[in-house]
């Protein structure tokens, strides 16, 4: 999943969170972008599904691909919250 | 307006107080009282300023759901600030920036005339009857310890309780000056009756508002006037609907920086005070009736014109309202049709303007709006440099395909196009930027409007990276030239492809749009420059491409990766959540530049 650099941008926050820069976030905040990540996500399904052209179809699945993996990293960072 | 002010009227006035000095010491008094008022005035707006960033514009957000909503907010915000000035002000404000629509606006314009009402209350009921200085004093000494605090909110504390006492100073010297001036100077030798009284003292009271800016230092005048017996009872209830209408300059000289929906308040105003002040005149002794008999209900005594003066002002407002709100819906559509919707200017910003730089959540909205209208303007240059129709574009089922159909160059001159829709809307930008950053913003204001400028600075950029590659591209895509053309139009495909996506983040829903949708392109508009590299080497090998149709493509393409990024770039930092959790959840979760050039995003 690739999350050494998630890991740094995670201590960079805590960091501005001790020293009071930055908001607490709550697992709410993070549902609420899982929840925008399954909008696109269901939109793109939906494209892949109505799509003929083999190349569009390819760019579209990527797409989901990189969404996805979006989803995993939020989950992780929900558990790190 | 200004400088006609200056060279003429100013001069006049400072010429009367000088001569009035001279004559008499106790006119001294009442012209300081009259200032410290004033001043206390301005430090009510300073104070209750510090608390914008938050509270106030929610409160209002949420106030002007229904008209009596509106009408509600109007008196009960107008009776905290004694300030109906300040209320229009920020009306003004929250309607040129979109915040609060028309009629919601004319609500709160309707109650502030209520709640104006109650400065001469709190003058005739209780600034008269007591030794208001001992009051002052106090505050003013508590005031200022606060004022020095560090806490934004303290400070504004200060600045109201200040206010407040400055307040209340300046009445008394009112009151003080003018006990003492009736001594040496009878004004109730210039007292009319009948119609013509009603007329000058009315042109009076709406002067002497214009020129104090404040129908609340008018009405406290009049009212320690007529307690001191200077002024007749009579002249003072014309001279009260005179401050009425008065008033209604200050919100028009506002409305002058508002946009049109700022005008139409202003002219809303107008429209409401006029009416209300000739309804008085025509029914004044009926509403004369009317308070007499209101004030002996409530105990008030029968030579107490003050308080009665005080019931008065409050009947002929409430009256006023009683007979518009009915007709709230006409009168908004003749404002609609008087000052009709500006057609939108391509060039010329439409968001930002003086009247929205007043608080931190109109100053965001507008500059969001007015970044939006730079994008769209950059984005449709971009395309056309590109020799694509944006309409086209947007309807085609098969981005390739039209790339490919859209052959002809378009007759354009990109430089002059740059310098009239981009340049001039970017220049407008960064001024109100910079003016903005001058004042007393929140942090997370600050932050935003930092992030909002870059945003603006990426997308400019884009346009001109596409300049450059516009000469190259509509050669090599007027006509089939092998290779070459291909290369060509799969730089303008990705690119189109690009603006595609970027128009779904901008159009979609707020609370669904998210700028990580955007992740894939900044992984793939890099990987895409990478292919066309190993793809031009490649042909270069074959001997499908020379030496010089590869150099010119790759230097094109270079521009093009470059206008992908920018554009990108300028839609993450204008759609981006505002500063707060969310904004921290994003940022974790999108990729660094460096993620980038090692991706694990796209397989």
């Amino acid at each position: 999943m690739g999350l050494s650099s998630i890991v740094k941008r995670l201590d960079k926050y805590h960091e501005r969170l001790a020293k009071g820069k930055a908001k607490q976030i709550k697992r709410r905040h993070i549902n609420e972008v899982i929840a925008k990540l399954n909008t696109m996500e269901a939109k793109l399904t939906t494209e892949i599904s109505e799509t003929v052209k083999p190349e569009k179809r390819k760019r579209f699945e990527q797409k989901v691909s990189a969404i996805r993996e979006q989803i995993k990293k939020a989950k992780w960072l929900e558990t790190q919250i | 307006m200004n400088s006609i002010f200056k060279r003429t009227v100013l001069p006049i006035i400072l010429a009367v107080m000088t001569l009035g000095f001279w004559i008499s010491p106790d006119f001294q008094e009442i012209a300081a009282g009259v200032a410290i008022f004033l001043f206390g005035m301005l430090m009510l707006e300073e104070g209750f300023n510090r608390f914008s960033g938050g509270v106030l514009e929610n409160l209002l957000k949420r106030a002007t759901a229904s008209t009596f909503k509106s009408l509600s907010f109007g008196v009960l915000s107008t009776t905290v600030m004694q300030s109906s000035s300040l209320v229009s002000v920020i009306s003004i404000s929250f309607l040129s920036a979109g915040l609060i629509s028309l009629a919601g606006g004319v609500g709160i314009i309707f109650g502030a005339n209520i709640g104006t009402t109650t400065g001469a209350w709190l003058v005739a009921g209780f600034g008269l009857k007591v030794n208001i200085s001992a009051y002052a004093m106090p505050m003013l000494a508590i005031s200022i310890v606060l004022v020095f605090q560090k806490s934004k909110y303290l400070k504004g504390a200060g600045y109201v309780l200040a206010g407040l006492g400055f307040l209340f100073l300046g009445i008394h010297h009112m009151k003080e000056g003018f006990e003492a001036f009736r001594d040496q100077f009878d004004l109730t030798r210039f007292a009319m009756t009948g119609f013509a009284g009603l007329i000058v003292y009315l042109l009076v009271g709406a002067a002497a508002t214009v020129v104090m800016q404040s129908s609340h230092a008018t009405m406290v005048l009049v009212i320690t006037a007529l307690a001191a017996g200077q002024i007749s009872y009579e002249n003072a209830l014309a001279l009260a609907i005179g401050a009425n209408i008065g008033t209604t300059i200050t919100a028009i000289i506002g409305s002058m920086t508002a946009n049109y929906q700022g005008k139409r308040l202003a002219l809303a105003h107008l429209v409401f005070n006029v009416i209300t002040a000739g309804v008085a005149l025509i029914l004044i002794s009926p509403i004369v009736a009317a308070v007499d008999w209101i004030s002996e209900g409530v105990g008030i005594r029968a030579d107490d014109f003050a308080l009665k003066l005080a019931v008065f002002h409050t009947v002929f407002n409430a009256l006023g309202v009683v007979l518009m709100l009915p007709l709230m819906n006409r009168l908004i559509a003749f404002l609609i049709r008087t000052i009709p919707d500006a057609s939108p200017a391509i060039s010329q910003p439409r968001y930002i303007n003086e009247a929205v730089g007043e608080f931190p959540a109109t100053i965001e909205l507008a500059l969001r709006q007015e970044i939006a209208h730079l994008h769209d303007n950059a984005i449709e240059l971009i395309l056309h440099a590109l020799n694509l129709n944006r309409h086209s574009l947007y309807q085609a089922p098969d981005v390739e395909a039209y790339v490919e159909s859209a052959r002809r160059p378009f007759d354009i001159d990109v430089d002059a196009l740059y310098e009239q829709r981009i340049k001039s809307l970017y220049s407008a930008i960064l001024e109100f930027i910079t003016v903005s950053l001058t004042k007393d913003l929140p942090e997370s204001t600050v932050e935003t409007l930092h992030q909002l400028r870059r945003s603006s600075e990426e997308m400019v950029r884009a346009v001109k990276e596409v300049k450059h590659l516009r000469s190259n591209t509509s050669d090599f895509t007027s006509a089939d030239r092998g290779e070459i053309t291909r290369l060509y139009n799969r730089l303008r495909t990705e690119l189109a492809r690009m603006i595609v996506e970027v128009k779904d983040v901008a159009d979609a829903d707020p609370q669904d749009r998210s700028i990580l949708w955007l992740e894939e392109e900044r992984v793939r508009a890099k990987k895409v420059k990478s292919e066309l590299g190993d793809f031009v080497e490649a042909l270069m090998t074959q001997g499908a491409l020379s030496g010089s149709e590869a150099t010119s493509f790759l230097n094109d393409a270079a521009y093009g990766y470059r206008a992908m990024k920018d554009v990108i770039d300028a839609t993450r930092f204008l759609y981006a959540e505002p500063e707060g959790p969310l904004a921290e959840v994003e940022r974790i979760l999108s990729l660094d530049e460096d993620d980038i050039d090692a991706p694990d995003l796209v397989s």
